[in-house]
């Protein structure tokens, strides 16, 4: 008993530090990228004219295909969007759009996808319409202050929040790290103890019924927590259970929204935001998924 | 003393976390957590955390004032988080995932290998050369599992016996792994070892024998075969730098 107990404890330990180690490398990247980015790029943009609300929508959804940030970097990103003050439908377009486009997902998807090219098209298509579709629906959702954390509304207001040169980058380097880390260790906590109860022949015997096998995959994406560049992999792992459909559930749910993910999220986002970003993109991903199921494949 | 760990502790947290990463690439241990491909980022995202971590702690040590004490009700819970799973690392020397992961992530007709730097074949001219994922890839390739009676094998994995399994029958194990140990899943041949001792859960062991069409140990509700090992010999041997199979 004792030897079963220990060895829950060590794998436990195991899964729980892979996805800390796999993060780590992106977290660090994306906040280098997002104060690099503070520091030199939003400064100049305040002094463009803003874009029409869909122009701009549009236009977020695809600067994710140039920045190779996947979700643990491109929340760090985001959250210095908005405290720069780009409008909060933009930073929510270019937050779920993001790590599906990038150039190493989109080649780790046709990597593992070669022999059905359609599930690439289909990623980047789904991932481009369901960022539009929330970013417009936040442009349109009256109290946006209600959506960002507090501390977040503070530090928009503060007039002195941009970094003035790379010493300020060295210095709030660590402080972000450490507010982005204390989230991702409770969120990668969470994945494991589920990972830990949850048999996986149980989500795979479920998943072979046609109407539940999108919401299986799409719950599977969600405790799994992995990185959106090998995620083709794993799904491609799955390819002989479920039908194309979920496995494309899979492929766009999963970089958006994440045990791990959503902690993080929680940096940036109030509760109320999160549930209802969680609950579209589900409604979203599962009724795209489910018709692809009936009509294409 | 408590003013000095309020000024450095976000800089101490930092440089441990990449101190941490460090040493697991220095132990070799970090292929029992993560993808061999992942090395690399694993390495530049470490050193870049010890890099402005060490410049951060310089510029709190060099400058008297004291550091602005942001967020200092969270400050401590924050500390908690970051610190506990350090200690827990340092309490459970770190192996890879064993047998009680086996049975939560093993699924039917699925397996994480793609196998696609192998150039593994069915006519190669020495089958011993071929590693674990290579005869797991060719049998789930080939139809006819007699093709691979007689022919000799030399493989390596963890042991799992479970109370299914007939009295000399064992599954040599691995994990696939295609990212990091979170999305390992098992794979595994069945063995038969005609031999007094018993092979305990984990025992890592190096089996040389002859393969043979048996029936299905994991399957006996359904009748069905499979491929196993006919073991002729084999030996304990120490947890391989790198365990998981891609």
């Amino acid at each position: 008993m004792d030897e079963i107990i220990k060895n829950y404890l060590s794998d436990g330990t195991i899964i729980f530090w892979s996805i800390i180690i796999q993060a780590i490398p992106f977290l660090v990247i994306g906040i280098i990228i997002a104060l690099l980015a503070e520091w030199h790029f939003f400064k100049k943009q305040t002094h463009k004219p803003n874009d029409s609300n869909l122009k701009g929508i549009v236009k977020m959804s695809f600067i994710g295909m140039i920045l190779p940030v996947c979700e643990c970097g491109n929340i760090p990103l985001v959250k210095k969007m908005i405290e720069n003050r780009v409008k909060l439908q933009y930073a929510i377009t270019f937050l779920f759009a993001a790590p599906a486009l990038n150039p190493l997902v989109i080649l780790s998807t046709w990597s593992a996808f070669r022999s059905n090219p359609s599930i690439v098209f289909w990623r980047i298509t789904l991932t481009i319409f369901i960022a539009i579709i929330l970013g417009i629906v936040f442009s349109l959702y009256p109290e946006k202050a209600e959506l960002i954390t507090k501390s977040l509304k503070e530090k928009i207001n503060c007039e002195k929040n941009t970094s003035k040169n790379l010493k300020d980058i060295f210095k709030k380097f660590c402080q972000e790290f450490i507010e982005m880390l204390a989230i991702l260790i409770v969120g990668a906590f969470i994945a494991t103890i589920i990972q830990l109860v949850i048999p996986r022949e149980f989500i795979s015997t479920v998943g072979r019924e046609p109407v539940l096998s999108s919401i299986v995959m799409i719950l599977f994406a969600f405790i799994l927590s992995v990185c959106a560049n090998v995620d083709a992999f794993i799904a491609l792992s799955y390819s002989n259970l479920f039908s194309a459909g979920s496995l494309l559930a899979f492929l766009v749910f999963g970089p958006m929204i994440d045990l791990k993910n959503v902690f993080l999220m929680k940096n940036i986002f109030s509760h109320k935001a999160i549930v209802m970003m969680s609950f579209l993109i589900f409604i979203l991903v599962f009724f795209s998924s489910s018709l692809l199921n009936i009509f294409i494949y | 003393m408590k003013k000095l760990l309020e000024k450095i502790w976000q800089p101490f947290i930092v440089i441990a976390y990449s101190g941490t990463v460090i040493y697991l690439h220095l132990s070799r241990k970090i292929l029992f957590f993560i993808h061999s491909d992942y090395q690399l980022w694993s390495i530049i995202g470490s050193s870049l955390l010890l890099i402005t971590g060490t410049i951060k702690l310089i510029q709190i040590l060099s400058t008297k004032q004291k550091e602005p004490f942001i967020h200092s009700k969270n400050s401590l819970k924050i500390f908690i988080i970051c610190l506990l799973p350090l200690i827990s690392l340092f309490i459970l020397d770190p192996k890879p995932l064993s047998s009680s992961s086996y049975l939560l992530r093993t699924s039917n007709n699925q397996t994480n290998i793609n196998n696609k730097n192998s150039k593994v074949s069915l006519f190669s001219f020495n089958p011993e050369a071929r590693s674990f994922a290579d005869w797991y890839y060719l049998f789930h390739q080939t139809s006819n599992l007699k093709t691979f009676e007689g022919m000799k094998a030399k493989i390596t994995g963890f042991v799992v016996k479970s109370e299914n399994l007939p009295e000399n029958t064992y599954l040599l194990t691995r994990f696939t792994i295609s990212c990091c140990s979170a999305d390992a899943t098992p794979i595994s041949i069945p063995i038969e070892i005609n031999s007094p001792i018993k092979l305990k859960n984990n025992d890592w062991i190096e089996v040389n024998g002859t393969l043979a069409v048996i029936s299905d140990p994991e399957n006996k509700e359904v009748e069905s075969q499979t491929i196993g090992v006919k073991v002729t010999n084999y030996q304990l041997i120490q947890i391989p730098e790198n365990p998981y199979v891609y």
